[in-house]
C-alpha cells in the first residue's frame, strides 16, 4: 500500500505515542492488508479475524510506548496480531486439529485428494491451512506466507526456534495430506504410524 | 524393523530441520538408512513436502486484500476524534445529526477539555435514571445504589450507576440498545454479589474519577451509565458513553484510572 506520509513505520509510532492523532491511522493504513491477510490466515475465519485484528490493533494502540526498536515495526505489528489471533482461537478451542498422515482421520482412508487446480490453489491452500491446528498455523503463516524467521517467530510467539521448526515441519506434513500430496495410508507402499506420538519438541 | 515404527511427526521434524543438533537426527537418519520403510516414507514425504511448499508459495502470492466493509470501518475507528460543540451543552441534540465511529485515536493532550467533555467535571449534569422510563423524565434522579446503605460513588456524583453483577462477553455486550433504555433489565442481582465487592477499589470516588477521567482520553463522550458487573468472567466497570456519532459500551478492567484506562472491550451499540 502506497502512502503520502513520508515518515517511517517507526516515526510515525513515535509520533502517535507523542500524542500525533493521526500517526497510527497512517500506520494502520501502510500494512492493513498484510495485517488483514495474517489475521485471516491464521483465523481461517473473517469475522474471527476482523475480531482479531481489531483487538490486535487496541493493543498495539495503547501499548505503543513500550516499542521500543529492537525489530521492524511490521514484525512487532504482526506479532501482535497473530498473538491476538491465537490467543482468540485458544479461548474459543475452535479449532480442529487434523492428523498427521497416518493416524487415525476418516479423511484420509481412501482416495488421495484431488490435486488442487491451479486457477483456485491459493484458497484450497487457505482452507487446508485453517484446518491445522492453531500453533502450527500460526507458525506457518509468519514464516512461509510472512517470511519471517524462525527466530523471528520464536521470538513473536515466545517459545524455542526448534519449536517453531516442529511446528512448521508437522504442519506442512499436515497440509501435504490435507493436500493430497502424499499417498493415503491405505495405499501400495504407505507405511502408517501407530499412534499419535507426542507433542512438539 | 516393523512398519508401524515409522513415525510421522518425527520424520517431518527431521525433514523439516527440526531435529537438528539433537541426538535424535542422527538416530532418524540412521532409521532412512537402514530401514526400506523409513527410506520409503522419507522420500514419499520429501516429494510431497516440495508440492506444499509450491502451495504455500501460491497463497503467499495470492492478495489478500482488507474487505472494503472492514477497511471502512477501521478508518472510522482510527479516525481522530471530532468534538460535538453541542455536547458541551446540557441541550437537545439535532435530529438527523450526521454521525460518525470515533475510536481509538483520542489526542494525548488535551485532558482538560476531554474532562468537561467527558462530563466529569459536570457529573450532576448528566444524571440520568436507573428506575425506569426514559432518561428525560427522570433526570437527575439517580437510582439508588444496590446497596442502599453504600452509596455508589457515581451516582453521588451524579451519573447514575448500577451494580449488576451481569456476566458479559463480547458477544452479549453490545446487544442492548440503551443502558437508560433497558434500565429495568440491569436491576441490581444480589444472588450474584460476592461478600466482598470485587470492584473495591473502583468503588470509591477518587478512583473512579480518575478511571472515567482515562477513559475519556481513549473515548470523549458523555457517560450516562457506569456499571459494576463482570467480562469475561473478570470484574469490570461497563460504561455506556454518547459520543457525537453513537452509543458505546466501554469495559473498564480493574486497574483503571491506575496507568491508563486497562481498556478491556469497547462495543458500538447498534
Amino acid at each position: 500500500m502506497t502512502s503520502a506520509d513520508p515518515r517511517s513505520d517507526s516515526e510515525l509510532l513515535l509520533a502517535h505515542a507523542a500524542g500525533d492523532p493521526h500517526a497510527f491511522a497512517e500506520l494502520f493504513r501502510r500494512h492493513r492488508d498484510r495485517l488483514w491477510a495474517v489475521a485471516l490466515r491464521t483465523t481461517g475465519d473473517r469475522e474471527d479475524a476482523a475480531d482479531a485484528l481489531q483487538e490486535a490493533m487496541l493493543s498495539a494502540h495503547r501499548n505503543a510506548a513500550r516499542f521500543r526498536g529492537e525489530s521492524a515495526v511490521t514484525t512487532w505489528l504482526h506479532r501482535i496480531v497473530v498473538n491476538a489471533c491465537v490467543d482468540r482461537l485458544r479461548r474459543r478451542q475452535a479449532h480442529r486439529t487434523v492428523p498427521m498422515p497416518g493416524q487415525d482421520d476418516p479423511r484420509a482412508h481412501g482416495e488421495p485428494a484431488a490435486p488442487v487446480v491451479d486457477h483456485d490453489t491459493a484458497m484450497v491452500v487457505r482452507e487446508a491451512l485453517a484446518q491445522l491446528p492453531v500453533e502450527q498455523r500460526a507458525s506457518l503463516v509468519l514464516v512461509d506466507l510472512e517470511g519471517h524467521s524462525v527466530a523471528e517467530v520464536a521470538e513473536m510467539l515466545g517459545v524455542a526456534e526448534g519449536t517453531i521448526k516442529s511446528r512448521c515441519s508437522r504442519g506442512r506434513a499436515r497440509l501435504a495430506t490435507l493436500l493430497g500430496h502424499l499417498r493415503n495410508p491405505d495405499g501400495p507402499g504407505y507405511v502408517p504410524t501407530d499412534t499419535a506420538k507426542g507433542g512438539e519438541r | 524393523m516393523s512398519s508401524a515404527d515409522v513415525d510421522q511427526e518425527l520424520l517431518a521434524d527431521y525433514l523439516g530441520g527440526a531435529l537438528d543438533g539433537t541426538p535424535q537426527k542422527d538416530h532418524v537418519e540412521r532409521l532412512v538408512a537402514t530401514s526400506p520403510q523409513w527410506r520409503a516414507a522419507a522420500e514419499e514425504m520429501s516429494a510431497a513436502l516440495d508440492l506444499v511448499a509450491l502451495d504455500l508459495a501460491a497463497l503467499r502470492d495470492a492478495p489478500e486484500p482488507m474487505p472494503a466493509d472492514i477497511a471502512a470501518q477501521f478508518d472510522e475507528l482510527l479516525a481522530p476524534p471530532k468534538r460535538d460543540p453541542l455536547a458541551a451543552r446540557p441541550v437537545a441534540r439535532k435530529a438527523g445529526r450526521k454521525r460518525k465511529w470515533k475510536r481509538w485515536a483520542a489526542p494525548i493532550a488535551v485532558a482538560a477539555a476531554v474532562l468537561a467533555f467527558f462530563g466529569v467535571g459536570r457529573l450532576p449534569e448528566v444524571a440520568s435514571t436507573m428506575s425506569g422510563g426514559s432518561a428525560q423524565d427522570n433526570r437527575g434522579t439517580a437510582e439508588s445504589a444496590p446497596q442502599a446503605d453504600q452509596p455508589m460513588p457515581a451516582s453521588a456524583a451524579g451519573i447514575p450507576m448500577v451494580r449488576t453483577g451481569a456476566q458479559y462477553t463480547r458477544g452479549s455486550l453490545g446487544l442492548r440498545n440503551s443502558s437508560t433504555e433497558k434500565a429495568g433489565e440491569l436491576s441490581y442481582r444480589s444472588e450474584s454479589m460476592p461478600a466482598t465487592s470485587p470492584w473495591q477499589r473502583l468503588e470509591q470516588p477518587p478512583a473512579l474519577l480518575d478511571c472515567l477521567h482515562v477513559i475519556s482520553l481513549a473515548l470523549p463522550g458523555r457517560a450516562t451509565l457506569v456499571e459494576y458487573a463482570y467480562f469475561d468472567h473478570k470484574p469490570a466497570l461497563v460504561i455506556s458513553i454518547t459520543t457525537t456519532d453513537r452509543e458505546w459500551r466501554f469495559v473498564a478492567g480493574m486497574s483503571c484510572g491506575l496507568t491508563g484506562p486497562d481498556e478491556l472491550y469497547r462495543a458500538p451499540l447498534p
